[in-house]
């Protein structure tokens, strides 16, 4: 369909390099966190759980 | 860190607001679901009336559940759990409300525009040229009082539900300004700079990505953030959570041509999409697990607690619209499932169990604490929570029997595959029709349940004063130790390896000899390099990877570089490659601007949404429309029109199939030339007169955009389509139908006339040998 020119055979890598590229950074991210220590695990997720009071927005004025 | 403490009043307030637009704008997004969903059964709906039929009103429905339902419901969400998690008030009471504010101006232009029929012709992306400016603007006003928060926050660790509210605010901003690239015709209409097989690519990269990013990420931040408040326990897995994260953004961003599979798309780029859409099944339930599992040891409270119940459910309907999503990616699925109701059902699960029921689950939570006030009513709570999944289950069991029942029949062939055995396609519109109705039944519970919502929210705040939370926090002084700068973020270990190790692969995958020698040996010594230094410098690597997850600013650069990666890598080969003069095989002939008058009626009038122009490369397809389509002969197409559904048959080689007059009357009373036909009248057409002297600046923008149209001399332009229109009029009366040529049905015809014209362009001579 299209003029075979520079093009037909290398779009086909796309795929292999996109799989390889996205493989091998997830690969090390994946590493990163399971190697992350156990006390900074614990900090991030009680992050939510600060406590916190209220206030009117009238009283605060 | 200093002794002082200071008390931070956060800025609840934008959060109600957006809160209750969120409510409000969900009422009305639903009920234009259930009145469209109507329409497909009972065609007298549409009133005769341009501003009410089906093609207006269809994108009016999904932008106002988008863009209105959950973007209000999104705002919410992340600017009370950001304000918490980083210990800061926003950063500015004026970005809130300029933010607040200019949405919702967005939403009403977008409720105006869209049913008078201005339309880009794009699915999700619809809105004009102008409100697309002032979409950019309003997100790039949400960025800023996002980031100038995290810069200004008391807490140096970035929970992961900010990792997600990242991603979004840089992706959305990528895809929407891409998408929406646009050269003005006039101040309401305008051509997207891309066409054809182009235009197709960068659609669904955004189609699909407004997914993942508008109604995956930030609701998964927002799960993140709120589950394990009501739950009272942490996430079950905040490692989980991380590797959640990184995958949803390496892999999504790839994964849009799914929506295009058996098409005229290049294969290429249909494998990448449907490998990437496939890897997706692992974060994907990893997450949703991550999100049950926090929920261990609480399964009691479900019973009791409509906050909980929502959640859960929620989250659940996230794991089976994800697993379906990769299911239908599948090519031989895509052959079934694609143009029917099992895409409106699998959508659907994810709208209205996913994003639907957090935002319920959100707002039952967020109503006490932002009114000091106990719900009205947990009875009337859990009631919503029971009529809205009885709802979606009608809704979605209703789409995929439809679906698989009309897919089965499309594709169903006898005489060892050379005939259709349902060659009529009103014959398969029919056999759904009763499922088209437990739809509206399903829709309509789920508004019911809405309603609920809105109502003990009224009886909640009626009374209530609002209050503002507040925390005790130390002034901090972030230490040195903790900062990254642009410097230590992009010269470090990691980084540079990775970069030249992508730099060198790039050399031998497409370098000449010497080139791909280098490039080879390159990648092999980076890995290598990588490796031993990792062994001997881990420290160093760990100190990096700590400090990013505390830095803003890092983190939000190499996400972008990792988000922006998956779309260039498809959409840049695409625009350079798939070019008019590259074509060969069929190629388009431009449209006479008779016939660009009436494409623009075609778009205005939204029959993309029922119609599409894509024969996919697939038997039962070939034999119910013709010869499969090629890419070249949508190459002049701006926008493109391929289409994602077929409510209708496909037109793309209409052209030339009927008479002027079954078209005429077709347009006047469908069911007088199709009985059975559930489509709309179109009178207006007959009374309207056809928008010539628009065509002067449509076609300099043609022609700006590649299309070879010549330079019209004075009057030759207005002879040319006046000439087309009297021919087409004239053959009308000869049929017995009398129309003045300047009518918009004339264009229209014209246009629909076309469709499948093309011309035939020879291979080159060396492509020959």
């Amino acid at each position: 369909m299209f003029r075979r020119l520079l093009f037909e055979d290398w779009v086909g890598l796309f795929p292999l390099i996109a799989l390889i590229t996205a493989g091998s950074v997830y690969a090390t991210i994946f590493y990163r966190a399971l190697r992350m220590k156990r006390g900074q695990i614990d900090r991030f997720a009680r992050l939510p759980f600060e406590s916190e009071s209220t206030v009117s927005p009238d009283e605060s004025k | 860190m200093s002794d002082r403490k200071i008390t931070i009043e956060y800025n609840d307030h934008v959060v109600r607001q957006f809160l209750l637009a969120s409510v409000i704008w969900g009422a009305v997004g639903m009920l234009a679901g259930v009145f469209v969903a109507s329409q497909l059964n009972y065609w007298r709906l549409n009133f005769d009336l341009p501003w009410l039929t089906f093609g207006r009103l269809r994108p009016l429905h999904t932008n106002a559940v988008i863009f209105a339902f959950v973007g209000n419901m999104m705002f919410a969400g992340v600017y009370y759990s950001t304000q918490r998690l980083v210990k800061a008030r926003l950063a500015s009471d004026f970005l809130s409300s300029l933010h607040f504010w200019g949405w919702q101006l967005i939403i009403v232009a977008a409720a105006i525009s869209l049913p008078l029929g201005f339309s880009r012709g794009k699915e999700y992306a619809e809105l004009i040229w102008p409100i697309n400016i002032a979409v950019a603007f309003i997100w790039v006003v949400f960025a800023v009082n996002f980031f100038w928060t995290l810069k200004r926050r008391h807490e140096p660790a970035l929970y992961v539900a900010i990792w997600f509210y990242i991603a979004t605010i840089i992706t959305v901003a990528m895809l929407y300004i891409v998408n929406h690239l646009s050269l003005p015709t006039s101040l309401l209409h305008s051509y997207p700079v891309f066409g054809g097989v182009q235009d197709a690519l960068v659609q669904w990269w955004y189609g699909h990505n407004a997914v993942a990013f508008f109604l995956t990420t930030p609701i998964l931040g927002i799960m993140y953030y709120f589950v394990p408040k009501a739950a009272e326990r942490p996430v079950y897995s905040y490692r989980l959570s991380v590797i959640h994260f990184w995958s949803l953004v390496f892999v999504y961003i790839w994964a849009g041509p799914h929506h295009l599979l058996n098409t005229a798309l290049p294969d290429w780029l249909q494998t990448l999409g449907m490998t990437f859409s496939l890897m997706l099944w692992a974060p994907s339930w990893g997450g949703m697990l991550n999100g049950l599992l926090t929920l261990r040891g609480a399964w009691q409270k479900l019973r009791s607690d409509p906050v909980l119940k929502f959640f859960a459910a929620a989250v659940t309907f996230y794991g089976m619209a994800t697993f379906e999503g990769p299911l239908l990616s599948i090519k031989s699925v895509s052959a079934l499932g694609h143009y029917t109701d099992w895409i409106i059902g699998h959508v659907h699960a994810g709208a209205l169990g996913w994003n639907g029921f957090m935002a319920a689950g959100m707002i039952y939570w967020l109503l006490p604490r932002l009114w000091n006030k106990p719900l009205y009513s947990t009875s009337l709570a859990n009631l919503h929570f029971w009529v809205g999944t009885v709802g979606i289950l009608f809704y979605i069991a209703a789409m995929w029997t439809s679906g698989i029942t009309q897919g089965l029949m499309l594709n169903a062939t006898a005489e060892n595959g050379t005939m259709l055995a349902y060659p009529n396609f009103v014959e398969t519109l029919n056999a759904i029709k009763p499922m088209m109705l437990f739809r509206v039944l399903g829709g309509g519970l789920y508004l019911i349940g809405w309603l609920l919502l809105v109502y003990n929210l009224y009886r909640t705040v009626r009374g209530a004063r609002p209050v503002n939370g507040t925390m005790e926090v130390f002034a901090t002084d972030r230490s040195a130790d903790e900062r990254l700068g642009f410097g230590s973020m992009v010269f470090n270990p990691p980084v540079m390896f990775a970069a030249l190790g992508t730099v060198f692969a790039c050399a031998w995958m497409f370098g000449g000899d010497l080139l791909k020698l280098a490039g080879l040996f390159g990648t092999a010594l980076c890995v290598m390099l990588a490796w031993v230094h990792f062994h001997a410098r881990t420290i160093r690597w760990a100190a990096w990877y700590d400090r990013l997850l505390v830095n803003a600013m890092p983190f939000t650069i190499l996400t972008f570089v990792a988000v922006a990666a998956g779309g260039m890598i498809q959409i840049i080969p695409t625009t350079l490659v798939n070019r008019a003069e590259n074509v060969e095989g069929r190629r388009a002939i431009p449209y006479t601007p008779l016939e660009l008058a009436g494409r623009d009626l075609y778009v205005s009038e939204g029959c993309y949404n029922c119609h599409s122009q894509m024969i996919r490369t697939l038997v039962p397809d070939v034999l119910r429309y013709g010869d499969y389509s090629r890419l070249g002969e949508s190459i002049y197409d701006y926008p493109f029109q391929w289409g994602s559904k077929r409510t209708g048959p496909d037109l793309a080689r209409v052209g030339g199939k009927y008479p002027h007059v079954w078209h005429y009357r077709h347009m006047m009373d469908p069911r007088e030339v199709s009985p059975g036909s559930n489509m709309p009248n179109y009178p207006w057409l007959f009374e309207r007169k056809t928008d010539v002297a628009a065509l002067d600046s449509k076609l300099a923008v043609q022609r700006i955009l590649g299309v070879p149209y010549p330079e019209y001399k004075d009057g030759e332009l207005l002879l040319a389509v006046e000439t087309q229109a009297k021919s087409i009029a004239d053959d009308l009366r000869a049929s017995g139908v009398y129309i003045a040529p300047d009518r918009e049905i004339v264009a229209l015809i014209a246009y629909l006339q076309k469709l499948g014209k093309h011309e035939i362009v020879a291979p080159l001579k060396s492509a020959a040998k």
